[in-house]
Formats: C-alpha cells, sequence, structure tokens
C-alpha cells in the first residue's frame, strides 16, 4: 500500500513538472522543525503518566472502578487498558497484545479490547501535541467532551461486541 | 491545562509513592522514560519526516486539492473557518485523509499546521470540533490493531470491522454534537 502511494505520488508530480527533489526535500526539513516542536510536550506528558502508572496509583484507580465496570458488563481484564488507552499509545497498545496473548484473540475479551483500541485514540496526548503546550481559553469544554466520549467508547465496544460475536 | 493534568498526574503519583513505598521504583521507571522518548521520536520521527517530504511532492502536485474540493462542503459546515481559509481547509482535509486510511504518521503534520493556524488563543467551534475528530480517532481501516490482531494469530483479523466502525460512527457523532453544543464559533470566522 504504501510503496504504491509513494510511486503514485513522485509520479504525479513527475508529471505536474513538480521538482521533486526540492520538494521533499523541503517537506522533510519541515518533518524534523515538527519532531522539535513536539519533543517537549511528548516528555513531559510521558514523565507525567510513567510516574503515575510506576507509583501503582494507576493499579489502585483500576481496582476502584473494576466493579463500576463489572455492573455495566465491562470485563474486569478490559479495565486497564480502558484507564492506559487516553494517557498513552504504546502502553495501552502493550497492554491490548497482553490480553489478546491471555485469553486469545478471537475470545469475546480480545475482541472488545481490539474494538475499544481501535475506535479511540490517545486523546491526552493527541490534545497536548496538537496544541503544542499552548492553554486555549475553553480547552477544558474540548477535554471533557473527549473524555465523554471515550467513556462512550468503552461501553459501546463492549456491548457491540456482545451483541454480535 | 495540559500542564495543570500532568501536574495532577505526577503529584498523585508521587504522593501515593511515598504512601506506599514505591519512590524507588517511581524514580527508576522516571529516569529511563526519557532515553525511551528519545528512541520514541527517532523511530517516529523519520517516518514522520519521510511523510512531510512524500505530502510535499502530493501538494506541489496537485493531488491535495483534489482531497480539499472533495471535503470542502461536509468540512464547511462542521468548520466554519475553512470556508474562508483554504490553506486550512487543505491540511484538515489531509489530516481527516490520511487518519481515515489509517496512515496516522501522515496525519500528524497536517494536524500540526491545521491547529496552528486556529489556535489564536481561544478554542473555536471550528478547533473543537477538529480535536474531537482527532481524539475519537475517525479510521475506516485500524491498521495498527490488523497488525496485532494477525500477530496473535486472529482466525480472520479483519472481523472486528463492523464493530468498530459502528462504535466510531456513535462516538464521533456523539462528539461533534457535544462541542457543537460546548463551544461557540469564535467572532472571528
Amino acid at each position: 500500500m504504501i510503496p504504491i502511494l509513494i510511486l503514485f505520488v513522485l509520479g504525479m508530480g513527475l508529471i505536474h513538472g513538480v521538482p521533486i527533489l526540492s520538494s521533499f526535500a523541503q517537506g522533510v526539513r519541515e518533518g524534523v522543525q515538527t519532531c522539535l516542536r513536539i519533543f517537549p510536550t511528548m516528555m513531559l506528558i510521558l514523565i507525567s503518566v510513567s510516574v503515575f502508572r510506576a507509583s501503582g496509583a494507576l493499579d489502585f484507580m483500576i481496582g476502584l472502578i473494576a466493579p463500576v465496570c463489572d455492573t455495566l458488563s465491562i470485563p474486569s481484564p478490559i479495565v486497564p487498558l480502558v484507564l492506559m488507552r487516553p494517557l498513552s499509545g504504546g502502553g495501552s497498545l502493550s497492554l491490548c497484545s497482553e490480553i489478546l496473548d491471555r485469553f486469545g484473540a478471537d475470545s469475546l475479551v480480545g475482541r472488545i479490547a481490539c474494538v475499544l483500541s481501535a475506535s479511540t485514540e490517545t486523546t491526552f496526548y493527541t490534545l497536548g501535541i496538537y496544541l503544542g503546550g499552548a492553554n486555549p481559553k475553553g480547552l477544558w469544554r474540548v477535554i471533557s467532551a473527549a473524555l465523554i466520549c471515550d467513556a462512550l467508547t468503552v461501553l459501546l465496544s463492549a456491548w457491540v461486541c456482545n451483541l454480535i460475536f | 491545562m495540559i500542564g495543570w493534568i500532568c501536574f495532577a498526574l505526577i503529584g498523585i503519583g508521587t504522593v501515593y509513592g511515598v504512601m506506599h513505598g514505591t519512590l524507588g521504583q517511581i524514580t527508576e521507571e522516571l529516569l529511563s522514560v526519557p532515553e525511551s522518548v528519545m528512541a520514541l521520536l527517532l523511530k517516529t520521527g523519520g517516518v514522520l519526516c519521510l511523510f512531510c517530504g512524500i505530502m510535499r511532492v502530493a501538494e506541489a502536485g496537485g493531488l491535495v486539492g483534489g482531497f480539499s474540493r472533495i471535503l470542502s462542503r461536509p468540512l464547511g459546515v462542521l468548520m466554519p473557518r475553512t470556508k474562508t481559509d483554504p490553506e486550512l481547509l487543505a491540511c484538515s482535509a489531509m489530516n481527516l485523509a490520511s487518519n481515515f486510511f489509517g496512515l496516522g504518521n501522515a496525519a500528524t503534520p497536517y494536524g500540526l499546521r491545521a491547529c496552528g493556524r486556529m489556535n489564536d488563543g481561544t478554542i473555536s467551534r471550528s478547533l473543537a470540533v477538529f480535536l474531537i475528530l482527532n481524539t475519537c480517532s475517525v479510521q475506516l481501516l485500524p491498521t495498527t490493531i490488523f497488525a496485532l490482531r494477525v500477530a496473535e494469530g486472529a482466525e480472520n483479523p479483519t472481523d472486528i470491522l463492523p464493530a468498530v466502525w459502528i462504535v466510531q460512527g456513535v462516538t464521533c457523532a456523539v462528539g461533534v454534537l457535544l462541542v457543537r453544543l460546548m463551544v461557540r464559533e469564535g467572532k472571528k470566522v
């Protein structure tokens, strides 16, 4: 898929008389600047999450919300993933693969974990990176809406999988 | 706001660590993070640069313009500012299209550019809708999860797709409705 895309783009560029090398180089330069711009935010967010996780506070919270999830018919092995998903993409991906290891990719729990992971993004990370550490007025509205959506995703993933599979 | 959230995470973690004697683990983990951030940056940054380069060529070749034209009408409704700002329209269109086809790395540079154009110190409705569409993940093909399911030996890795689409469709609709109710478009449109 990706090689074809690259070939297509370069070919279209050549047909339209685009100076391929200098356009490409300009893009790469912008990419490097982008990396430098998002690096500080990335560092702070990932450090905060690691402190929260390593202290055991995350596990404590998982224990707290597990009974609530149980009454909402969300299986308990999913709970760590639910809390990790908005915080860390890498962390939640490894949790998801752990779940698949333990229960199998075709189990109900495994499927719920996959649907959940595929239907939501790393909310805090995305917001932090996209706003570049800026703090526009009214951001809390977006954050609360995004978190409501995350919670809704968890409920729907469990319910839809129960219904379909 | 993001700063406060980070402060809260570190604060809760540290206090919990003092109470439960896990400060040592926290320190160890904390000091390993900068290294892994560097590694992450090198790993994803390289691919990000590649896509930035390719997308620049695509833009110069007129491919991006096509996408913008297709998406201009729905985006005009969702994000009013794209009607008066063609560059914003192009960046938003490319960001959403890349996400839609599961090319997250290609989406990031466009997302950053689009947000940079809209972020003037206040959350406008356009910016809020754009952020919600990005945090809710509008993805036709969730490539990472497919790869994971293949690796874990799923019999039919793509059989979760209908469920993913239903969940995504509902949450995105709810998210957009929510921010439309909560955030007004700024005076500058």
